[in-house]
């Protein structure tokens, strides 16, 4: 499955537009990775359990988006946008869309 | 007398993590700034744009999605000088650093990615930011999630 956030695939050549294709995922923090954090955020700088784990929930939800492509039949997913949302108390919701496409090399 | 001795206590305990975590705080940023200035040497042949198309002049082979994210907290120090500042309202400056080196983190990790696919050119950078639990950042949760994300390509070898 070829990715990209443009609206067509450099090098390739888009031959049928299946449509909005998405995937989500919801993930909370949890008490070990929080406790953690919490050190770590008097020291300042990156708090890595969070990057994982965020890292993590969106390749999921970049998978589920390509499993919901797969099915429809494309190839590949053009103008691929992410987001992220706090739904609740320490969750957050990673969210990837795009548009499903048949591709053909140039 | 007792009441003199309260506030003495009161102060030592506030003082001290302050001036402990700014010392800790701004060697770790000044170390984290040198890394970035070193990577980011490292990725200068790659061009980055945030304009939708390759630009003229090159001829694209192949492109896919590269991505790169970064969690960043502030230290303990910019969190009570911060609450302090916005009482006053105004420029924040303590923290732009902390936004500043997410930011550069998270486009050199996508640069890191876009360099193992052998691109010569990441097109259509976005980057986009997300408060990750208390906003007002007052709790031990406020920290922000920077993002960035755009499609490596690689040129047709000339």
């Amino acid at each position: 499955m070829l990715l990209a956030n443009t609206e067509t695939i450099p090098g390739y050549r888009i031959v049928k537009y299946v449509g909005l294709v998405q995937g989500n995922t919801i993930r909370a923090k949890h008490i070990g990775r929080d406790f953690m954090a919490g050190l770590k955020n008097l020291v300042g700088g990156e708090l890595k359990g969070y990057t994982e784990l965020l890292t993590e929930a969106r390749q999921q939800a970049t998978e589920r988006m390509e499993g919901h492509a797969k099915g429809l039949g494309a190839n590949a997913i053009v103008n691929v946008r992410f987001a992220t949302s706090s739904v609740a108390q320490g969750a957050a919701e990673l969210f990837a869309y795009g548009t499903a496409v048949v591709v053909e090399p140039e | 007398m007792s009441g003199l001795i309260i506030v003495l206590i009161w102060a030592f305990f506030t003082a001290v993590p302050v001036i402990l975590f700014y010392f800790i705080g701004r060697q770790i940023e000044n170390n984290h700034f040198t890394a970035l200035a070193k990577r980011e040497q490292q990725h200068r042949k790659i061009i980055v744009t945030n304009l939708k198309k390759v630009p003229e002049g090159y001829t694209p082979l192949e492109g896919s999605l590269c991505m790169g994210s970064v969690v960043m907290g502030s230290d303990y120090f910019k969190r009570f000088v911060a609450s302090i500042q916005t009482i006053f309202g105004g420029r924040i400056s303590i923290l732009e650093t902390v936004m500043e080196r997410g930011r550069r983190e998270a486009i050199v990790r996508m640069l890191d990615q876009a360099k193992m696919k052998g691109a010569d050119l990441v097109i259509n950078v976005r980057v986009e930011t997300s408060m990750i639990g208390d906003p007002s950042g007052r709790s031990q949760g406020g920290a922000a999630e920077i993002i960035a994300y755009g499609t490596a390509v690689r040129q047709r070898p000339s």
